[in-house]
């Protein structure tokens, strides 16, 4: 691989220590945007550099005091740049924005599969998982049989040999399985990145994600979540300030009655009428404002039981209202890009022979998880159980594409593969 | 004795498009639910049901590469998203599946018998029935399924209809014997 002309000596790695990404059903790298993930193991480089970096990643340890397997470096635009290159703050900030998506993808994929089945298969990932750290070195460093490096915390700068420093993994980003960013999720957020795509509206998604982001942070009090994912949903719809409130529940109203239509739960309070989401996130909001205002907030205020259908079974969950708000931010979020996508923004992801497996038809996955997870919060009607409502939703939205499940449409193609009666039998009518 | 139903293809989409009929297959559907009665699946009735959700499934991936115009909804006039499209064939390929595994494959009433899949022979019910009826190669095929189920002796005793809203189907079924007949 190409690496900076030996004439520059100074060097940068940015990577990820700790997120366990299966690379497996991922691949070799990931792109998001103008950056490369790339697992470690993957990265072949000269033997003065790959020595350096070996030596210095192994202080990345996990709870046993073992080399963490899980490094992936993040490039920028190596096909322009090359690797390892010192990055500009803006080209810095573009890798954190495309992490923040990325964990976007894999933590809310995680919480829709959580509020569709109310079971986890492993500890939910979190922010700290997502940690990126950068590291500065050089050429010279390269070649010492005891090279120093430089850290900068808190604008402090600490110097000190290499093989005294150990990073050891939170607490809050072990023990779990693999992950994968949803690949239909990931591949409708990327437009994000696209040169076409509007500027304001990248810059208020990019920074309501970064808000998604904090609210995930496990070592944060419950309250800070619930803020912060308030404050994602503000960032994203950009209200106005006098009614804030009003425009979440009003966003959450007009996405649910253009996705369900007459399925979607209404509700009436006070002589208003919205849908039973809408109202729901105007209590969140409530929520929120008591929060920040000092009032008392007991701690069982920040958690809901879900009631979720196991098969023909029905038991409940205890879910914290930050993840059901979380939960509505990404379908708003979503909602967002999809209208770019729909637009002509999206491209296919390749030729397939199924809406399964096609590109043309993002959310392939994610669609299930939300409409399950709709009907668990009570958001929207069940139609699974009820054959009839399910054939008059089918032909309301589907309309004419609907056709050939017809009888007569069946009836009318035997006909045409039958042999055509005889004179004779014309004649006996 | 529990009762066998076996749905013509005619009969089982009714389960997915709302007309005459459809109430009567979601009763059917209920029973076996409770065990009171199987529904026994022939292969060609979930062929010809398959190929039919391709074509459903097609015409939305036409619309949501841009090849055809979105669909506006009967009551407001709004073009349907291609996420209410997709979610809608989500909702139909649920649906479909859920039946399918409601089903008894035809095979399972052969378990244990010496059976010779009989689209792999050259089976003189399926000419006399194209000849004698005028029907054509899938009506000829379930046909022939139909005869070989009454014909099973793990069927013996048991009470065996064949659903059909297919008229000229129905007509040509009713040769076969100890078969009853249900117009839907």
């Amino acid at each position: 691989m190409q690496i900076p002309d030996a004439m520059q000596t100074q060097y940068q790695v940015v990577f990820l220590p700790w997120v366990p990404f299966d690379w497996g059903a991922i691949g070799s790298s990931m792109r998001v945007g103008r950056v490369v993930f790339q697992p470690l193991r993957e990265f072949a480089l000269e033997p003065p550099t790959a020595q350096f970096l070996t030596r210095y990643l192994e202080r990345f340890r996990d709870l046993h005091d073992r080399p963490v397997p899980t490094i992936t470096l993040c490039h920028y635009a190596p096909e322009e740049n090359g690797y390892l290159i010192s990055l500009s703050e803006q080209q810095l900030q573009e890798i954190r924005d495309a992490v923040n998506l990325v964990l976007f993808c894999v933590l809310w994929d995680e919480l829709c599969e959580f509020l569709a089945t109310g079971s986890r298969i492993a500890a939910p990932p979190t922010t700290e998982s997502f940690e990126i750290v950068m590291q500065a070195f050089t050429d010279e460093m390269l070649h010492m049989e005891s090279p120093s490096i430089t850290l900068s915390a808190h604008g402090m700068r600490y110097t000190d040999k290499l093989e005294n420093f150990r990073f050891s993994i939170p607490l809050n980003a072990y023990l779990r399985g693999l992950v994968r960013p949803a690949p239909d999720l990931l591949h409708l957020l990327q437009c994000v990145f696209d040169m076409e795509f509007p500027e304001q509206l990248r810059s208020r998604i990019l920074r309501s994600l970064e808000w998604f982001r904090i609210a995930n942070q496990k070592d944060y009090p419950v309250q800070t979540q619930v803020v912060s994912t308030a404050t994602a949903l503000e960032t994203l719809l950009a209200p106005d300030e006098n009614r804030v409130k009003r425009a979440l529940a009003d966003a959450v109203d007009d996405w649910l009655r253009k996705q369900w239509g007459e399925w979607a739960t209404e509700a009436q309070r006070d002589g208003y009428s919205r849908t039973a989401a809408g109202f729901w996130i105007w209590d969140f909001y409530d929520l929120r404002n008591r929060i920040v205002h000092g009032e008392p907030v007991a701690p069982e205020e920040m958690f809901v039981s879900v009631p979720v259908q196991r098969g023909h079974e029905v038991g409940s969950v205890s879910v914290c209202k930050a993840d059901i708000a979380a939960f509505t931010y990404g379908i708003l979020l979503i909602d967002h890009l999809a209208q770019h996508a729909y637009s002509g923004g999206l491209e296919p992801v390749a030729n397939s022979e199924t809406l399964d497996e096609s590109g043309d038809n993002f959310l392939r996955d994610t669609l299930w998880k939300v409409d399950d997870a709709l009907a668990n919060l009570g958001w929207r009607r069940r139609l699974e159980d009820d054959p009839k409502a399910t054939r008059l939703y089918l032909q309301t939205v589907l309309g004419e594409l609907l056709e050939p499940l017809s009888c007569e449409s069946l009836i009318r193609e035997r006909s045409q593969e039958r042999p055509e009666p005889a004179v004779e039998d014309i004649t006996k009518g | 004795m529990i009762p066998i139903y076996v749905p013509d293809t005619s009969a089982l989409l009714k389960r997915y498009f709302d007309e005459a009929g459809s109430e009567r297959m979601d009763e059917l559907f209920e029973e076996a639910s409770q065990g009171a009665l199987e529904i026994c699946l022939i292969p060609i009735v979930r062929y010809e049901i398959i190929a039919r959700l391709k074509r459903v499934e097609n015409a939305i991936r036409n619309r949501s590469a841009g090849r055809l115009p979105l669909l506006r909804t009967a009551t407001s006039g709004h073009a349907q998203s291609i996420a209410q499209l997709r979610r809608a064939y989500n909702l139909l390929a649920l649906s479909f599946e859920r039946d399918m595994q409601a089903c008894k494959p035809l095979e399972s009433y052969f378990q244990g018998l010496p059976l010779q899949p009989h689209l792999l022979k050259h089976d003189d019910r399926g000419v006399e029935a194209i000849r004698k009826h005028s029907i054509g190669v899938n009506d000829a095929l379930i046909l022939v399924s139909l005869s070989e189920l009454v014909s099973s002796s793990t069927v013996i005793g048991k009470s065996i209809s064949f659903m059909c809203a297919d008229e000229q189907l129905r007509k040509a079924a009713s040769t076969i014997a100890a078969l009853q007949i249900e117009s839907l």
